[in-house]
């Protein structure tokens, strides 16, 4: 089929000069549409509105081998539906000015998504071709796209082009001159509707017939008509016979389904012609994802991975960091306690006692976290860099599947391992409030990096060598924990439905080295920021409440609240300070150590870990360990909580459950640790 | 190719465009616009998943200044067949 000659002899019915050509450009936003206008037309251009209309209308002129050749830049659309003004537009004007060619600008870099408008254009009967631009960025990110093969699948003429060099312009102009002397021939080959439904448009192509107003090929309106578009269906409402309309419209409702066919159609089109000219090979960024996430997302193979990853870490942690915070904790804190008390030889004792105790030892402990805390910092920036993260949360949502929670649950789940905090706003994407509600509640058994770090300082003080795989056992079974947890509530209270879940994941990337280096200095800065505010203002709260009323500990206030709640504390093996350490962890995680470091400040010619270690058993710091993972989370999650749920009523019942929970651990770790002797 | 693609997606469980895209044998790029053409069509319901990290949001956490404010899409099914 010769289009053109169709079209001129259309043309020369109508009085078009022969010498003048009117193109369209069209295409998607951001496809380089607007540059190759400017490069056809230079400053020969107009700028101005569509009739009726605030989209702007660009048109300009330029000679070319004696034609004049008017270009008309139309509006940038994604489809040809009448979604949007900017689509009624274009589709308008090709449809009712019928310009005497068509020329879509793909972008070769996104070609599934550039085709999809020529899937739409190529059905209209005005010529078509198909500028293939961004060549040059395709071959950036690993891939060629074959013009001449991509001419012969669709069956119009496809011309390379790299716009933003100018590059091809000459050969787009050649093809001009081409279609100009009617040699261009086009065979388009034209997306089909699925087969199941071809009976149905052929149905209502019969019964449109002689009704279609001439300006609308009736392929494309039969096809629009089954698509719903409300533009066609009114016009064919208003033209057609009342009876022969209802015939239409009972077939319209019998198929709701028939936009679904078309637009497979069209999916099924666009596919063949990726598949006819992409070269992608597999070497590329997304082979690598592929190939590495046959692994990663195993639904069992990736639990492992994820658990060996968070081992990976506590050994980092503890061959790295725990060796450096001991040897600040006794080369740098114990010294500079005698060196404060020397300084300050004539001071008041509380004065001292304050400096000491409260400053060096609340304070000090928590700013000798900073090496444990930094690997922690890095191992996570490092997995969210490389694309790892989503990942994980994907396979713990594959988990949670499993035990019938929410397949979004573990999405904002996941970023507790950071903060508690962005956990329970991340519950905003739940949409069933159920759902949100459980998720929230399970988001403070995740370990955030302050009750990691806490794990991570205490735990070579009772276990030396065996720190690594006793905390990296606590962590799991938190996990664990949080599963058991969520499984009986949403049995029990939320009866929640398995439902299929698609998350994007990132391609892998290799992290940048200056980046991450930079986000851990400005996440160490904010941790000391952190320690000089939150963890100072309680050490000096702490401090207080253990020097008054009369200066000694055991009759103090703070062994006063101590005493009240030890009765609680006995049942995990905790004495009233470490049960006091555990109850200021509210405010913050890591004042948990810092109470220790306030309250065994006072024999510091040792360091506070040798001091715990000599001072409890085993059992009692495995206990202590567990109720800080599972314990109530720190005030601002609480706050968060309140905030998201709007109610205190759930914020107490997310308080209960962690104080049940974690002293019901803790009580029977401590139990069973006793009776194997620990 | 569209029916093909909700019919896995009503098999349930966890899915990515990557696997989806392997088991239809094409690419992630078509199937992510394949699923857009389905939520446009009320079969799919896509969330914007943010980490919300700002001062706003997270201000008592102490990391809000370097914490990183992704953006992941997620789709579920939606109720209408």
């Amino acid at each position: 089929m010769n289009l053109y000659r169709e079209f001129r002899q259309r043309s020369d019915s109508n009085g078009i000069k022969s010498d003048t050509l009117t193109i369209a450009l069209a295409g998607q936003p951001n496809m380089g549409k607007s540059t190759i206008f400017n490069l056809l037309t230079g400053l020969n251009q107009h700028v101005g509105n569509w009739p009726g209309k605030t989209v702007e209308k660009k048109e300009g002129e330029f000679q070319h081998n004696d034609h004049t050749i008017h270009l008309i830049d139309l509006p940038g659309t994604y489809s040809l539906s009448a979604n949007s003004p900017e689509e009624i537009i274009a589709r308008n004007y090709i449809l009712q000015e019928k310009p005497d060619l068509v020329v879509a600008v793909v972008s070769a870099a996104n070609l599934e998504r550039s085709l999809y408008l020529v899937s739409e254009l190529i059905v209209l009967e005005t010529p078509l071709m198909i500028v293939l631009n961004m060549i040059d960025v395709a071959e950036q990110e690993g891939f060629t796209v074959d013009a001449k093969i991509l001419q012969a699948a669709i069956g119009v003429p496809v011309i390379p082009m790299i716009a933003s060099r100018a590059s091809g312009v000459r050969g787009l102009l050649d093809y001009f001159d081409q279609f100009f002397e009617g040699k261009l021939e086009f065979y388009p080959r034209l997306p089909q509707i699925s087969a199941d439904h071809q009976h149905v448009k052929e149905l209502i192509d019969q019964l449109i017939d002689g009704f279609v107003p001439d300006y609308y090929p009736k392929n494309w309106a039969s096809m629009k008509l089954l698509e719903g578009d409300s533009e066609i269906y009114e016009i064919l409402k208003s033209v057609l016979p009342l009876e022969r309309w209802e015939t239409i419209d009972d077939i319209l409702k019998q198929h709701e389904d028939a936009g679904l066919a078309i637009a497979s159609g069209r999916y099924e089109w666009i596919e063949r012609n990726i598949r006819a000219a992409v070269h992608r090979p597999k070497i590329g960024q997304v082979g690598l994802t592929d190939r590495l996430d046959k692994f990663a997302t195993h639904p069992v193979g990736g639990l492992i991975i994820l658990a060996i990853i968070l081992g990976l870490t506590f050994w980092l942690t503890f061959t790295i960091g725990s060796p450096i915070q001991e040897w600040m904790d006794s080369k740098i804190l114990v010294p500079l306690g005698a060196l404060a008390q020397v300084w300050l030889i004539d001071a008041p004792a509380w004065v001292i006692s304050l400096v000491v105790d409260g400053v060096i030892g609340g304070v000090g402990a928590v700013v000798t976290f900073l090496p444990i805390i930094i690997i922690f910092f890095a191992a996570f920036g490092f997995l969210e860099d490389i694309g790892y993260m989503a990942r994980a949360a994907y396979v713990m949502d594959n988990f949670m599947h499993w035990m019938g929670l929410h397949g979004k649950s573990f999405l904002p789940l996941f970023l507790g391992f950071g903060c508690n905090v962005p956990a329970v706003m991340g519950t905003r994407v739940i949409e069933s409030w159920p759902a949100r509600i459980l998720t929230i509640l399970l988001a403070p058994f995740v370990p955030c990096s302050a009750r990691l770090a806490v794990i991570a300082f205490i735990a070579p003080a009772f276990f030396g060598r065996n720190a690594f795989i006793i905390s990296w056992g606590l962590i799991l079974s938190s996990i664990a924990i949080l599963t058991i947890v969520g499984v009986i509530l949403n049995k029990v209270f939320f009866k929640g439905e398995r439902t299929a879940f698609i998350m994007e994941l990132p391609l892998y990337h290799i992290p940048n080295l200056r980046s991450a280096m930079l986000l851990i200095w400005q996440r160490s800065l904010s941790f000391l920021r952190h320690a000089g505010t939150i963890i100072l203002m309680m050490s000096i709260v702490v401090w207080a409440l253990s020097e008054f009323p009369g200066g000694d500990l055991e009759t103090s206030f703070l062994a006063q609240i101590g005493n009240f709640v030890a009765p609680v504390g006995e049942w995990m093996g905790l004495d009233w300070k470490l049960t006091v350490a555990l109850i200021t962890s509210f405010m913050a995680k890591e004042n948990a150590i810092a109470t220790l470091g306030v309250l065994y400040g006072r024999t510091a010619e040792l360091g506070l870990l040798e001091t715990i270690s000599m001072t409890y058993s085993p059992a009692v710091g495995l206990a202590f360990m567990v109720v800080t993972l599972l314990f109530i989370p720190c005030a601002a999650t609480v706050a968060v909580i309140k905030q998201e749920t709007g109610s205190w009523k759930w914020t107490m019942v997310n308080i209960v459950l962690m104080l049940v929970v974690s002293i019901g651990a803790a009580s029977g770790v401590y139990a069973i640790a006793s009776r194997l002797g620990l | 190719m569209l029916k093909k693609l909700l019919d896995l997606i009503h098999q349930g469980g966890s899915l990515t465009p990557i696997t989806l895209a392997q088991q239809l044998d094409t690419s992630p790029a078509m199937v992510e616009m394949m699923m857009e053409e389905l939520t446009r069509r009320g079969l799919l319901k896509v969330s914007e998943f943010e980490k919300n990290c700002d001062s706003e949001s997270c201000g008592s956490c102490y990391l809000t200044k370097t914490c990183h404010s992704n953006t992941q899409r997620v789709w579920t099914t939606s109720t209408k067949k």
